[in-house]
């Protein structure tokens, strides 16, 4: 039971900490408190045990750090979009194209039109 | 009882097909910005935003509207997948009739182009695509409500759905990646929806149904019950997963 504690907790801190380094935002949560009940269980198991802590106690640190930083995450990464001038810029180029086009759909139907008329007089 | 269920048929398709012929709902001005939300073991993660917005074009001899959508990814995730998209359309601002559809992508380096030229004395659509050769154009025959995406949302908002009784079908063509796609859309009630921007709203759940999409009913679209009927939440449920697209601001509405 010892063991499949300290191998859960061990997973659940090595997802926290990628979670944690990538954008996830507060799910990141969610494996920490893993690590840390799952820590928590493998200390006391240890402790009763009479066998070595260090693993557990490492595990259960990193699943609160994890809470901590994934927890905060909110605070000092907002959801923003960056101010992207090429982007901005390809958007204004296309409505341009777009006008161009726009012409050219006008003046193609001016001459179905026309065509049409001539047909009609016949 | 035979007269009165065929009455009451008549009554339900006169209804839904009674679409508007002039534009009531969209402004000319309009800015609607979106959250879109992944879901993540149950969890919403942020992932990008999304801006539909309309403008006045002039080309010295017509006016048309410019509906632009375009999607961009929060900064903290540009490092990891970056996805920057426009996707326009340029309408007749009276009868939202679409004469010119343009799609730029690119997500996480995948660039793709289309573009539609409608021709409505022809009937005919030609499309064109470029991915990273050439582009290549097609002529594809044009059936009556065969819209591009985005001409199609806008469609939806200026439906008469007050006049249509609840359960009803309505049958639309989605012309998207020169691929004619049959959406179902289905009116499934009222529902009192919470927004940032708007507060609490009586919303049009309307249900969209679609082989490409996952499940029956389970891609809503929630259209506020009023003039303007502003799309305040979009719930969609697609094979790679599932997630929301939630309304943050509003400005320049119609009514």
């Amino acid at each position: 039971m010892r063991i499949v504690l300290i191998s859960i907790a061990a997973i659940a801190a090595v997802l926290g900490i990628i979670m944690a380094i990538l954008p996830f935002g507060t799910i990141g949560i969610l494996p920490g408190v893993i690590a840390l009940i799952t820590g928590l269980g493998a200390y006391f198991l240890s402790k009763k045990q009479q066998k070595p802590q260090k693993l557990s106690v490492l595990f259960l640190v990193i699943g609160v750090l994890v809470m901590i930083s994934s927890g905060s995450k909110s605070l000092w990464v907002k959801d923003e979009i960056a101010e992207d001038k090429e982007f901005q810029q390809k958007e204004e180029n296309s409505k341009e194209e777009a006008i161009k086009e726009l012409k050219e759909i006008e003046n193609e139907l001016e001459e179905i039109e026309g065509d049409l008329e001539e047909i009609e007089a016949e | 009882m035979k007269k009165i269920c065929t009455l009451l048929f008549l009554i339900a398709v006169s209804t839904i097909k009674a679409q508007k012929t002039s534009n009531t709902s969209i402004g000319e001005n309009e800015k609607l910005v979106y959250t879109v939300s992944y879901n993540m073991s149950g969890l919403l993660t942020n992932l990008a935003q999304v801006t539909m917005q309309t403008t006045r074009v002039n080309t010295g001899k017509s006016n048309y509207l410019r509906l632009k959508c375009n999607a961009a990814t929060y900064s903290k995730w540009d490092s990891f997948f970056k996805i920057r998209d426009v996707y326009e359309a340029y309408v007749n601002p009276s009868s939202l009739k679409p004469y010119l559809y343009k799609r730029d992508i690119n997500e996480g380096g995948y660039i793709k182009k289309e573009k539609y030229v409608y021709s409505h004395k022809k009937k005919t659509i030609k499309a064109t695509m470029q991915k990273k050769k050439e582009p290549n154009t097609k002529t594809i025959k044009m059936s009556a409500n065969t819209f591009d995406v985005v001409s199609t949302l806008y469609h939806i908002r200026n439906m008469d759905i007050d006049k249509a009784p609840v359960g009803t079908n309505q049958k639309v063509t989605i012309l998207f990646d020169r691929k004619p796609q049959i959406v179902y859309l289905k009116l499934l009630g009222k529902e009192t929806i919470n927004t940032k921007t708007m507060g609490s709203k009586e919303c049009y759940k309307i249900a969209i149904n679609n082989d490409a999409l996952k499940g029956t009913n389970k891609n809503i679209i929630y259209l506020t019950a009023d003039l303007n009927k502003v799309p305040v939440l979009i719930k969609f449920s697609i094979p790679a997963g599932t997630g929301q697209l939630s309304l943050t601001q509003a400005s320049g509405l119609k009514n």
